[in-house]
């Protein structure tokens, strides 16, 4: 932990900044791309590309959320415009990666670009569908090695 | 889910106590809350200060508390202030990030891991001694508090080590719980995996005190299912771990359970399918696949599981 001075500017651990934030202690520098115009070209490039997914920070959606809570007033643009544009970024990036659910098989799937929490939300269904695909595969193979006979044909 | 410990940039805000200073000073308390009253955001960054002693020297303990302290008091506060450096914070962050990297592995794997004795004990010596260094410095508040030598920042700074110890505590129990919850669930198998294990010296999959839980526990239990309704059973259906008839009764861990990981080394790594396919994992990326295929990847650390 650095030493703390006023008016310098210091990195620390986020839950660190928010008790200092709390006790009225420190501002909070708000990162980069939690501002309206960067969040809106992302949009506009999510809009163009459908086939991929923008560039953003691993927790970007948990972290736009805790700062616009906790230290609204030290970010550069109102919270309500950031909100409506966090909003809608995550509205189109869902319905991507539910278009890219149909690719889903037993083996494997790639889900690059997806943050961490677009991650959880896609995992109790993702995992289902695999275990029951691996599992209908299986069965399916183990019958077609034995399956010279045509009396398993009802199983599949 | 928790993850790694986003770092922000924060600004600290100066106290600006100039004028005040010459009047200090038994009731710095009171002086700093009039202080924060003083200080709201609006007017902020028009102000001009002279940055007055900080208000934290590190996340050490004790403030620059100013000169006109008899030096008894400075000496305990440097005694203090090296007392709270001496506990390295800076590798805090990284004993943190690699129990929270155990922590996930650990949650997503479908099967045990091994214990991770190193971190772990290195984590709990220091979670002992930054609680003793709480005691201590809450012992030395109670004794000053009266003569108004611990302000509110000293306060703060409690908190936030105590914040600290909390967030590691619970990522601890985390860990433990869940390996816990594994054994629970596959006892037979783990207590057959691990039977040779206490003697030989290698990576263990148990601490010392999970295989005496897990023991225990399936003494317990199976004492239970005893009395309650397998004495009752015809004698060839009291076992538990019968394997005759094709199906095994003891139920082991599920290595074909899709998992999501993301590859961390530089390296791509090609995994065969069963399929003959192949599929390169390059850095970064995030797949999902089954567990059994990255399975030593994970146990060197190459991929981590989320």
């Amino acid at each position: 932990m650095p030493s703390l001075k006023p008016l310098k500017r210091t990195e620390v651990p986020l839950w660190t900044a928010i008790i200092l934030k709390g006790q009225g202690k420190c501002n909070i520098i708000a990162p980069a791309w939690l501002s309206y115009s960067y969040l809106k070209k992302m949009y506009d490039q999510e809009k163009k590309n459908p086939e991929m997914f923008s560039n953003l920070p691993w927790n970007w959606l948990e972290l736009s959320k805790i700062l616009i809570t906790k230290a609204a007033d030290d970010l550069a643009d109102s919270s309500t415009q950031l909100c409506s544009i966090i909003k809608d970024l995550r509205e189109i990036r869902q319905l991507k990666s539910k278009r890219g659910l149909r690719e889903l098989n037993e083996s494997n799937i790639q889900l690059n670009g997806l943050s961490l929490m677009e991650l959880n939300e896609l995992r109790p269904f993702v995992l289902l569908v695999m275990g029951k695909m691996r599992q209908l595969h299986d069965s399916v193979s183990t019958t077609d090695d034995k399956a010279s006979d045509d009396e398993s044909d009802h199983e599949w | 889910m928790i993850s790694h410990n986003p770092s922000v940039s924060t600004q600290t805000i100066p106290q600006q106590n100039q004028h005040t200073k010459s009047k200090k000073n038994f009731n710095n308390c009171n002086i700093h809350k009039l202080l924060s009253k003083i200080h709201t955001h609006d007017f902020f960054p028009n102000i001009k200060i002279t940055p007055v002693p900080h208000i934290f020297s590190s996340l050490g303990l004790i403030t620059n508390f100013s000169p006109q302290y008899t030096m008894e008091i400075d000496d305990i506060l440097q005694d203090f202030e090296q007392q709270a450096r001496a506990p390295p914070i800076k590798r805090d962050a990284d004993l943190n990030q690699q129990l929270v990297a155990a922590m996930l592995n650990e949650r997503m794997a479908p099967e045990l891991l091994p214990y991770k004795t190193e971190l772990m004990d290195r984590v709990l010596t220091e979670i002992q001694q930054q609680q003793q260094l709480l005691l201590d410095s809450y012992e030395y508040g109670d004794s000053n508090a009266e003569a108004g030598v611990i302000s509110s920042d000293f306060k703060l700074q409690l908190m936030i080590i105590e914040t600290d110890i909390e967030r590691i505590a619970y990522l601890l129990r985390l860990y433990i719980r869940t390996r816990l919850a594994k054994i629970d669930s596959f006892t037979i198998y783990y207590i057959n995996e691990s039977a040779g294990e206490g003697s030989s010296g290698g990576i263990a999959l148990l601490s010392p005190a999970e295989r005496l839980y897990m023991h225990k526990h399936f003494k317990i239990l199976t004492q239970l299912y005893n009395t309650s309704f397998l004495g009752k059973l015809p004698s060839f259906l009291q076992l538990l771990d019968d394997t005759t008839g094709g199906e095994t009764m003891i139920a082991t861990p599920n290595l074909d359970q899709p998992v999501f990981i993301r590859v961390v080394c530089d390296e791509p790594i090609v995994l065969t399918m069963d399929g003959d396919d192949e599929l390169t994992l390059t850095k970064n990326g995030i797949y999902v696949v089954r567990y059994r295929l990255i399975k030593l990847y994970v146990q060197i650390g190459d991929i981590v599981l989320i």
